[in-house]
């Protein structure tokens, strides 16, 4: 048998062309912009909905509570009272969801080892993805002793 | 003999020619060139965006713009300042003087109640005498340009003029414009056609309450709220 002695691409040589091929591919990979303009505006966008959106529910009234107060108080102190399937169905009123923006509804306290505790939830649309926004509203009642809970409204974009 | 090959191998033939077998091979030189250009271009191409920013501040500050005239908009009453003594209330003065040199900031943010909690204004709750002072505004043509400084959308940055332009409105959440009844027209609706190519327009949309829904169609009951809607802002140059 001949020996070949011309710079033939030998299994070794073939091995380092694909490790010198695949870590050109993973720098260009890993090089590239991790978001767009656009999904970078959209973030702003679903931030900005959701913090409105809170806001109109909590707007003041001239006995100091809100709609979201009651919503809140009723979850807590209530029997049967789905103060996060009220809230989606609000959400639901302003038709966003039918340009593609859902939400998950929370409603929770902290225990005092400061976990997350989730009191109510609801997640018409299903669970959101990893780049969903949340945005949070603090809710205080007086019942008779000051409680903090918090609503927490998670938005995507599909 | 090499003659003689020379000109067959002119000719085409190659039936005395034993080929090597390393012909037509890649070699490890060529492998390792492509590369390290296949990193230059990487590196340049990924770098390209960091070395003309500078230059682009101009082209990439439009989506903090519309950020910052939505949020003007939305969540101050706006600045009315005559001898040092200065007003939210700037619907009401213009009302009574027409003097829109004394408007330091246009703000729609209705006046907060003497029982709230809120100090001056209330965020996302628009005063309806506001909003029908700003279309009256954009609807006298003398002075509807001083609406573009009062919003910021014309500064000096550098020593260079930015002239943006605008497009304010307020939308139903199916897209519509919330009718006024009583003057038969959009109840906000100002600034410049949206262009439909050749530039960059960052739009914002911001939801809305606004405090007196009298006469107007296309509102979205929220909550409590009885008119919500979209106020949408969209800023290009």
């Amino acid at each position: 048998m001949k020996m070949n002695k011309k710079g033939q691409m030998h299994t070794i040589e073939a091995l380092l062309a694909l490790m010198l091929i695949i870590g050109v591919v993973a720098f260009a990979a890993r090089s590239a912009p991790g978001e767009t303009q656009v999904e970078g505006s959209m973030d702003t966008q679903l931030a900005l909905y959701g913090n409105d959106f809170l806001s109109i529910l909590d707007m003041e009234q001239s006995d100091h509570t809100s709609w979201l107060y009651h919503q809140v108080n009723g979850t807590v102190n209530g029997s049967n009272w789905n103060g996060a399937a009220n809230i989606t169905r609000e959400w639901q009123n302003t038709t966003l969801n039918g340009s593609g923006v859902f939400c998950k509804v929370e409603i929770v306290n902290f225990t005092q080892a400061g976990q997350i505790n989730v009191l109510n939830s609801s997640s018409a649309y299903g669970e959101p993805p990893q780049n969903a926004v949340t945005v949070t509203k603090l809710v205080t009642l007086v019942n008779p002793h000051v409680e903090v809970y918090e609503v927490r409204l998670t938005l995507w974009c599909v | 003999m090499r003659m003689r090959m020379r000109m067959r191998r002119r000719a085409g033939d190659y039936s005395g020619v034993v080929k090597s077998e390393s012909s037509g091979q890649v070699s490890m030189d060529f492998l390792l060139a492509i590369s390290i250009f296949a990193f230059g271009i990487v590196i340049l191409i990924s770098e390209i965006p960091m070395l003309f920013a500078p230059l682009q501040t101009v082209a990439t500050d439009i989506q903090p713009v519309a950020y910052r005239t939505s949020m003007i908009l939305v969540e101050d009453g706006g600045i009315y300042e005559k001898n040092g003594s200065i007003t939210s209330r700037w619907e009401d003065l213009i009302a009574q003087r027409r003097s829109y040199n004394e408007v330091k900031r246009i703000g729609l943010a209705m006046p907060a109640p003497a029982w709230s909690s809120s100090e001056d204004v209330v965020p996302n709750n628009l005063s309806r005498c506001k909003i029908d002072a700003l279309q009256d505004w954009w609807n006298d043509t003398a002075n509807q340009s001083k609406i573009r400084d009062k919003l910021g959308l014309f500064v000096t940055y550098n020593g260079n003029h930015l002239d943006y332009r605008y497009n304010i409105t307020l939308e139903a959440f199916n897209g519509s414009p919330i009718w006024n009844s009583t003057s038969n027209s959009p109840l906000l609706q100002i600034g410049d056609s949206i262009p439909v190519s050749g530039v960059t327009v960052e739009k914002i949309e911001r939801i809305v309450a606004i405090d007196n829904s009298t006469n107007l169609a296309n509102c979205t009951k929220i909550g409590d709220v009885e008119c919500a809607a979209k106020l949408v802002v969209c800023i290009w140059r």
